[in-house]
């Protein structure tokens, strides 16, 4: 079951002063649906994210979350930063911290916490509920945040690089609840990355950025199923296939000719 | 329990205090009476000389002003240090307030407001709100954008961000503020004592001074320094308890905390450097 | 940038008006608070007087002596306990106590011992700006990382050539800091000191004013005062700008 509406990206662009950094994206998520962003460093990824997140406005084009324009954070939309350690607040502990959104919205403490906990244990984080952000690693504090994302209840998951500072097996276990999570409880998840590989391996789509100004190369359907793993996905022929197309058109390489790949 | 690192952090301070004992033993100096009398002298004030009423007035006033700056200083740090405008235009404005000598009032309060608790209280207050109300506003600013970020995109109502993300945040420096709020309290404690108050610390070593007294000021001098040295102890495990998460983080380099690039302050860092007034 | 330095103003704006309100609305008597216009009537006076200049100089000269001893031993001193953390385990406690002390507390003692003189006036300041400069010395020195200290000791650099190199220029940020606090310090002890004794200054004015009945010249003198601080504040941050130009801009907290 999904919940949530669509997000829609409208001629999006985004301007430093003279700088232009995004022109003319467009695209659109719908329920359920995994999007990965994909493209180089310094692409606008994030600031793409941000827009669709209501935490900045776009200089150009528009946001908009179901028929509403959405110019700023949302009740539908939680958002998992890159820097988990800034983005954690070091005075709550653990289970504070996931339910602190709760307690924004004026949830009973009693409440919170059984959601708080609730949350943890979908993470895999049983038993750190009373724990310090400090005290946990990098990977256990993303998940934390992840887990505060999910008691905020929000049918939209939007991740930014969410992984890129953890080290690489908790990378892929990361990766994997994702995945589960979402078959679980039908979220959207929208996922910025620069690694292709993750990307691929995410998305139900792999939406490629690239270009100066950045601008929307590619709209990819990964038609790899649900029920993926990394060990026999990532074996797959077609795994390969995508994740050369993806390189190739950022690298702004000629894509090598392959039996066919369902295109947008 | 660490014994060799208390012996190592001790050695010092009980060697000089071994060495003013003996080296003013026998002392016939007029103004260096021996270190046991000036000790004697003070237990006997402390026992019958009415020195203890003295302590509570002065601790009772320094007490209450530094209360009234922590409340008003931290309150109107917290406002400013929020609002951008405000905190720009005010900025050079606190800075000529923190860099008033506040000790330049006490004759134009004393003269005019009389002797009692009141004024007293008053100058401590005048002098010990601004160093407070600057830190706030430089522990607000100190707290990183992931979090200000965080608490947005959750929407957090703001009275709930004051309380749970931005005092917390900004506490570490409100602390030292706090800190050195209280050596400027103490100073100004003593001085506020300086025109024939009835009772009071300062009054005491101003009187035992003048009318050369020599055991007993030195007697009151020692209690002052006491007094502030406990205070500064309580402040310290205050801090511990309310900080344990600040000085749990990662261990990092043992420096100064980063100057803020856009507010570069009057404000003292996180870790006190012994500014007084 | 010129639309702060309005809003500065505005707000500069305010805060007359809201004294020149106070004073008139007589809420305090008009010895307690005179209204700005006496005030600034009584500065200009001052400015012209030369007694003023003098007390000025006065209290500039108690200032800068004691300030200028305290550097000469703060640093060294600060610099070598934060090198050596034996130094600075041993000293800890006592410049703990001594920091935390009043120092014009220690007012009466002086005068019995020193008798009211210039050169007292200059050991309180001294006394009071030590500290801020040795533990801001110290501090700078701790900054310096074992990591930077296992690569001087692994080329075997010398113990002062790493002093004069690796630690003093690491240290120097701190150091600023540090002589700026102190600065401001030392006028203030300066006038502090001059209003508990008889000692010539700008604090004595104030004193003489205010019993003399001039309240508005005295308020002239502690704004004076004000001004001077914060000109020096001023003027060392602008120093601190400009010398440290080298150090890569702070993202401040998060940590």
């Amino acid at each position: 079951m999904t919940r949530g509406s669509s997000l829609y990206v409208e001629d999006l662009g985004m301007s430093f002063g003279e700088h232009r950094v995004l022109d003319g994206l467009s695209l659109r998520v719908d329920p359920g649906e995994a999007v990965c962003l994909v493209g180089p460093s310094g692409a606008g990824k994030t600031t793409l994210l941000r827009c669709l997140a209501g935490l900045t406005r776009p200089t150009g084009g528009r946001v908009r979350y179901g028929d509403q324009p959405l110019t700023e954070p949302h009740a539908d939309i939680a958002v998992v930063s890159q820097d988990y350690r800034g983005s954690l607040l070091p005075w709550l502990g653990v289970w504070d911290n996931v339910a602190f959104p709760l307690q924004g919205r004026g949830v009973k403490k009693a409440v919170r916490r059984k959601r708080a906990l609730e949350c943890l244990e979908a993470v895999g984080l049983p038993d750190v509920a009373e724990k310090y952000p400090w005290q946990l690693s990098g990977g256990m504090q993303q998940r934390v945040a992840i887990a505060r994302g999910l008691a905020y209840d929000a049918p939209v998951l939007l991740m930014d690089e969410p992984f890129g500072s953890v080290d690489a097996q908790s990378r892929f276990d990361l990766e994997d609840l994702t995945l589960q999570l979402r078959r679980r409880l039908g979220i959207t998840v929208v996922v910025v990355t620069h690694d292709i590989d993750e990307a691929v391996y995410l998305g139900d789509r792999v939406v490629v950025l690239g270009g100066k100004p950045t601008v929307v190369l590619d709209n990819l359907t990964i038609p790899l199923g649900t029920d993926r793993d990394q060990l026999t996905t990532r074996a797959d022929p077609r795994f390969a296939e995508l994740r050369t197309r993806v390189l190739a058109l950022i690298r702004g390489e000629k894509v090598p000719t392959a039996p066919e790949v369902a295109r947008q | 329990m660490p014994w060799k690192a208390i012996l190592r952090q001790l050695w010092l301070p009980a060697l000089v205090f071994v060495v003013l004992l003996t080296a003013t033993a026998g002392s016939t100096s007029f103004y260096f009476p021996p270190l046991t009398e000036v000790l004697t002298t003070l237990w006997e004030e402390l026992a019958h000389g009415g020195l203890v009423e003295d302590l509570l007035f002065s601790l009772r006033n320094i007490l209450l002003g530094l209360a009234l700056a922590t409340v008003v200083g931290v309150g109107a740090g917290l406002v400013i240090g929020e609002i951008r405008t405000l905190r720009l235009a005010t900025a050079p404005l606190l800075d000529f307030a923190r860099a008033t000598p506040t000790v330049g009032f006490v004759p134009v309060i004393i003269l005019t407001l009389g002797i009692g608790s009141g004024p007293k209280v008053f100058l401590i207050f005048l002098g010990s709100v601004w160093p407070i109300l600057l830190n706030t506003v430089s522990g607000v600013q100190a707290i990183g954008p992931a979090v200000h970020e965080t608490a947005r995109g959750y929407r957090i109502p703001w009275p709930l961000r004051l309380r749970r993300v931005i005092l917390p945040g900004a506490l570490p420096q409100i602390l030292a503020g706090i800190r050195v709020a209280l050596s400027i309290a103490v100073v100004l404690m003593v001085v506020s004592e300086i025109y024939g108050s009835p009772v009071g610390l300062g009054n005491f070593i101003l009187q035992s001074g003048s009318s050369f007294h020599v055991a007993e000021t030195w007697a009151g001098t020692i209690l002052i320094g006491v007094l502030g040295y406990g205070l500064s102890v309580l402040l310290l495990l205050v801090e511990h308890r309310v900080l344990g998460w600040y000085h749990q983080r990662a261990p990092r380099v043992r420096s100064t905390r980063p100057v803020p690039a856009e507010h570069t302050d009057s404000t003292e860092s996180a870790k006190s450097n012994g500014v007084v007034v | 940038m010129a639309k702060v330095r309005l809003l500065q103003l505005g707000a500069l704006a305010a805060v007359l008006t809201l004294w020149a309100l106070v004073a008139a609305v007589g809420v305090v008597s008009a010895t307690a608070l005179p209204g700005p216009g006496s005030v600034a009537g009584a500065l200009g006076d001052l400015l012209g007087s030369g007694v003023f200049w003098q007390a000025v100089g006065e209290t500039l000269r108690g200032a800068v002596t004691g300030l200028l001893v305290a550097i000469a031993v703060g640093i060294p001193v600060g610099l070598v306990t934060g090198v050596y953390a034996a130094a600075e385990e041993s000293s800890r406690l006592l410049v703990e106590i001594l920091r935390s002390f009043p120092v014009i507390a220690l007012l009466p003692v002086f005068l019995l011992v020193l008798g009211s003189t210039p050169g007292m006036k200059a050991t309180v300041v001294f006394i009071a700006c030590v500290f801020p400069v040795l533990l801001q010395a110290q501090y700078g020195a701790q900054a310096v990382t074992p990591a930077i200290h296992e690569t001087a000791d692994s080329y075997r650099i010398p113990r002062l050539l790493r002093f004069r190199r690796v630690i003093l220029p690491g240290a120097v940020p701190s150091i600023m800091t540090g002589l700026r606090l102190a600065a401001t310090t030392s006028v203030l002890v300066s006038i502090g000191v001059e209003v508990l004794t008889t000692l010539p200054g700008m604090g004595h004015m104030i004193m003489e004013s205010q019993q003399g009945g001039s309240s508005a010249r005295a308020y002239a003198y502690i704004l004076s005062a004000g001004a001077i601080g914060y000109a020096i504040t001023l003027l060392a941050q602008f120093a601190e700008h400009r010398l440290l130009r080298w150090r890569p801009p702070v993202h401040p907290g998060g940590e």
